[in-house]
């Protein structure tokens, strides 16, 4: 696809320098300065030495890698980076975002990481590079078994192999043994003990994205790399908008249909 | 392996689905948790068959 443009890398220095220094700040806050986001005691989290913080960073950081490889080959460094930086984004966001609003809201209690190295926000930096090496390589399968298939059928298809391999990653990840996250109010509808609305957001995050970094070529051809960058961090904004919304009607019109919650199960999971 | 960089991406979705359940579910007490991936089938299928179409992509020279 080429050697990266000077134009390019001014570009993109300033996008990661920004993430950069996003991610330094959340670092610093969540370790140093704990109580001003009220961050969760770690007390009884089991591998929460900093070594083992570190190693379970470089898991997805070389998945990541090797996904960011794969895509500098076939889009290039602009489109590559704004695949990483925008599903990274657009994530991490969206999970500080529910985070936070059920620590201080005071409506309902959501959910929270409990064990990381690096963050963003209050989301692992980890589950950022996560969302990341998922969303590429879910719409990277949908696209080569649906070859033929339009944009919203692969990138249905993409949501939902994200989906399907987090029916068993949740209920493993929040058990005892691992308390990598913890869910701190049930849903109405629960799946293996974890809220439905969960496996919603898997499937409506990796499906949206796909959408919107579709539209990419044909936002760089009309606006330039500067201005297609900015609309693309702008619409993935929205979106995060459009989310919250649709949750918030979630929660006020289906779940008070619900009198008591129902946890669809297996083997009593 | 020549090509190898077109495996890659699936390589990450599968060392996700090993690292992040199929392993991690093997020291969890909670019974039938490590049964539960049967419910992953879909996804494996799935990743199988982009594993074969990259695999006859190469090996037919398209």
């Amino acid at each position: 696809m080429g050697k990266i443009k000077p134009e390019e890398k001014q570009l993109l220095t300033i996008n990661f320098g920004i993430l950069g220094v996003l991610i330094l700040a959340s670092t610093i806050l969540h370790h140093f300065f704990p109580g001003v986001l009220s961050v969760p005691s770690h007390e009884g989290i089991p591998f929460y030495d900093f070594p083992s913080l570190l190693i379970q960073d470089l898991i997805p950081i070389g998945l990541a890698y090797i996904c960011f490889v794969h895509s500098l080959k076939y889009f290039g460094p602009w489109q590559a980076s704004m695949f990483l930086s925008g599903s990274f984004v657009f994530t991490g966001l969206e999970e500080s975002m529910w985070i936070l609003a059920g620590r201080f809201s005071g409506i309902q209690e959501t959910y929270y990481f409990s064990r990381a190295f690096l963050w963003f926000f209050e989301t692992p930096v980890m589950a950022c590079l996560g969302w990341y090496f998922i969303a590429y390589a879910c719409v990277y399968i949908s696209s080569l078994i649906l070859k033929n298939s339009g944009l919203w059928t692969r990138a249905i298809c993409g949501g939902l192999i994200a989906m399907n391999i987090d029916l068993w990653v949740d209920p493993v990840q929040t058990s005892p043994e691992w308390k990598t996250w913890f869910w701190l109010s049930p849903d109405k509808i629960n799946i293996f003990s974890i809220p439905l609305s969960n496996f919603i957001g898997w499937f409506l995050l990796i499906f949206l994205f796909a959408l919107v970094f579709d539209k990419l070529t044909v936002m760089e051809k009309r606006y330039g790399q500067t201005w297609a960058m900015l609309r693309f961090y702008g619409i993935l904004l929205l979106l995060e908008v459009g989310i919250l919304i649709f949750f918030g009607l979630y929660g006020t019109i289906v779940m008070p249909l619900f009198p008591e919650p129902i946890n669809l199960t297996l083997g009593g999971i | 392996m020549k090509h190898r960089v077109d495996y890659y991406p699936l390589i990450a979705i599968f060392s996700f689905w090993l690292t992040s359940a199929f392993l991690p579910s093997l020291i969890v007490t909670r019974p039938y948790i490590t049964i539960l991936g049967v419910v992953t089938i879909p996804a494996l299928v799935c990743i199988f068959l982009a594993f074969r179409a990259v695999y006859r992509k190469h090996k037919i020279g398209r």
